[in-house]
């Protein structure tokens, strides 16, 4: 295989060596602790060097050796005092050798048990790695046979399972490293008798490099946007010289490759990354390959963005980042120009640019082998995101082409389908409470628990879930109402600012006066509480027809809304958002 | 003899100047028992040889870790 993994132990060993001379002032320092069952000082030196080859400073603690049991015990050592950012659990069962792990079952309870303790004690990520499961048996091939490996395997199932009771624990199945190297290749055991280090240094930096990728992940460091270039990157040839139709994609070779590449950046998309396109043609040509095209996998509505034009692609990639409303360092650039790709290194320092092999063959295996795109969990809205971003740009689109606000809310065709009292999403709307800071009246904080007992209490709770031609926004607007005999208290009103600037909040709130005036309400009390965040907030009231009066608590402003005469004035005029309940 | 020279600069934290024959651990402050086992896998690496044990525990200095590598390989 042409595609090489480069194993420079020797560079990340001396960096660590040189780490007083790396300057602190612009690195991130992370305090990192390694627990291991052997001598780790090796690892401890290439993940050090891995880090500050990364811009980060690492204070790694280890255990000392052969102590963990000890000191997971004592809240006085090291390893707590240090106030880890994250932790690194690794415990080897060498089945070439005897040790502690087979001996005794209650060594696997009690380190089950300390591993609970600790990751209970320090809060923080601890990433707990899978023991490798042999891979020679003296059973043969009867490996289920081999007590060894069911030993090794049970454990492993264990810590799965203690990974679910302990949402701190994540677990990384250290077995990847030994299907990507092999076993020869992990394994030294004249080290491992004489030194207790039962790894080769080619594991040790595999391993580091994925300890790196949780360490990015946890600090928000993973890549979120692949930009790409499309001239024999998503396909083979020159889509200006050879038409849309007489570029190679399709499911004969060398087609069939470019549709696979193609295929995983699909599989990306649909787990959230974002996809962009970054490249010198005509926007004409490149569209009529994703129209015309049947072999193309991806299609125009899979890119959050798509830049065709003559401008460097260093300008390009900002243009890209503006657009998106992401920073240029969570983005990868794939171009299978090695001139474009030293020049976006060259001046986007901060993009992550992947030599990519000459043959198309491997674009793949370098794809997935970037390991830039971790995630600590993965939620149901960021499967969907690559899906909303894409729905922004058509959206976007039509904001351009329209000539004034009124006309591009018409065509968005947005549709509100309101809940209330008990049919509301109660977690979610608590979340929205907590998470809303920009479109909010109060910023007033409520649990689940909160929201139940105001339903309970007789709140009006209502929440709209919102949609356009374009695709769902989700639910995305809330208004809380305390009763008070004839008058309705305004307590909370927000909005996701994922809506903000398509007059759904105005919409919204007819709709709610609405109900209130059939529930007999006549009158509405409101206030709007600054916050450093809340600006786009400051003036709803006025212009949704409160009258301001006199406030009691400084800093406050008090509005009034009658609701009769609200009305009579409203049902005069026509919204081109329609209401469904 | 390059090679050698960098894998103890980079190990030692060393300027290559300073890797004389007469370096030993005693002399260098660096040069501690870990450092011993990096240096041993780090020239079996890059010279595609294997020491034994007692090969590797014998050596008291960069002059013996040269004429080793000399015995085990051509490369020198």
């Amino acid at each position: 295989m042409e595609y090489k993994i480069d194993m420079d132990s020797l560079a990340y060993i001396q960096s660590y060596a040189r780490i007083k001379e790396f300057s602190k002032k612009k690195a991130q320092t992370l305090a990192i602790n390694i627990i291991t069952n052997f001598t780790d000082g090796v690892l401890e030196k290439v993940l050090g060097g891995i880090c500050l080859s990364e811009g980060i400073y690492p204070n790694i603690v280890k255990s000392p050796y052969k102590q963990y049991h000890l000191v997971l015990k004592d809240p006085n050592e090291k390893l707590y005092t240090a106030k880890p950012d994250i932790s690194f659990i690794f415990f080897d069962i060498n089945p070439y050798q005897h040790g502690e792990f087979t001996d005794s079952p209650k060594h696997i309870e009690e380190t089950i048990s300390d591993v609970r303790t600790y990751c209970g004690t320090v809060q923080t990520l601890v990433v707990m790695n899978l023991s490798l499961l042999p891979c020679q048996s003296p059973y043969g091939h009867f490996f289920a046979k081999d007590p060894l490996f069911a030993q090794v395997k049970s454990w492993n199932n264990r810590l799965i399972a203690l990974s679910k009771e302990l949402p701190n624990l994540y677990i990384f199945d250290t077995n990847k490293i030994v299907y990507q190297l092999g076993e020869n290749r992990i394994r030294n055991m004249r080290n491992s008798y004489a030194f207790d280090i039962p790894f080769t240094n080619d594991f040790f930096v595999i391993l580091a490099r994925e300890w790196l990728a949780c360490i990015q992940a946890s600090t928000g460091r993973s890549r979120k946007c692949i930009v790409l270039d499309l001239d024999n990157t998503l396909w083979g040839g020159v889509v200006g010289e050879a038409g849309p139709l007489g570029i190679a994609l399709g499911p004969g070779y060398p087609g069939i490759v470019f549709q696979n590449f193609q295929r995983t950046l699909l599989k990306l998309w649909e787990r959230g990354i974002i996809l962009a396109i970054a490249s010198k043609n005509n926007l004409a040509d490149v569209q009529e390959v994703f129209e015309k095209n049947p072999h193309s996998i991806l299609k125009e509505e899979h890119f959050a963005a798509i830049q065709a034009n003559w401008d460097d692609k260093s300008n390009t990639i900002i243009a890209i980042a503006k657009e998106l409303n992401i920073g240029t360092d969570s983005m990868v650039f794939i171009d299978d120009s090695p001139l474009e790709r030293d020049r976006m290194k060259k001046e986007r320092p901060e993009v992550l640019v992947p030599e990519f092999p000459t043959a198309p063959e491997e674009y793949v295996q370098a794809l997935l082998s970037l390991n830039a795109f971790h995630q600590m969990s993965l939620t149901e809205e960021d499967k969907r995101k690559g899906k909303m971003y894409a729905e922004e740009r058509q959206r976007t689109a039509v904001r351009k082409k329209t000539k004034s606000k009124k006309e591009y809310i018409a065509e968005l065709g947005i549709t509100l389908k309101v809940f209330e009292g008990k049919k509301n999403n109660i977690a979610r709307i608590s979340q929205l409470t907590q998470k809303t800071n920009q479109f909010n009246l109060t910023t007033k904080r409520y649990s689940e628990a909160d929201m139940r007992r105001f339903l309970a209490e007789g709140w009006r709770i209502y929440s709209a879930d919102v949609s356009d031609v374009f695709g769902a926004y989700g639910i995305v607007i809330i208004a809380c109402i305390v009763p008070n005999g004839i008058e309705a208290r305004l307590d909370t009103f927000l909005m996701s600012c994922r809506v903000m600037g398509r007059n759904v909040e105005y919409a919204f709130f007819e709709e709610c006066i609405k109900k209130l005036s059939a529930a007999g309400f006549k009158k509405m009390t409101a206030s709007f509480v600054p916050t450093a965040k809340n600006i786009p907030a400051k003036d709803f009231l006025k212009t949704a027809g409160f009258t301001q009066i006199k406030s009691v608590v400084k800093g406050t402003k008090e509005y009034m809304l009658n609701i009769a005469s609200h009305l009579k004035e409203k049902t005069k005029q026509k919204s081109p958002i329609t209401i469904v309940s | 003899m390059d090679i050698l020279k960098k894998i103890f600069s980079s190990v030692l934290n060393l300027q290559e100047s300073e890797i004389t024959d007469a370096l030993s651990p005693e002399n260098t402050e660096s040069w501690d028992s870990l450092n011993s086992i990096i240096l041993l896998t780090e020239i079996e690496n890059a010279f595609k040889v294997k020491f034994t044990f007692d090969e590797a525990m014998a050596i008291k200095n960069f002059g013996e870790v040269v004429a080793l590598v000399q015995s085990k390989s051509a490369q020198l």
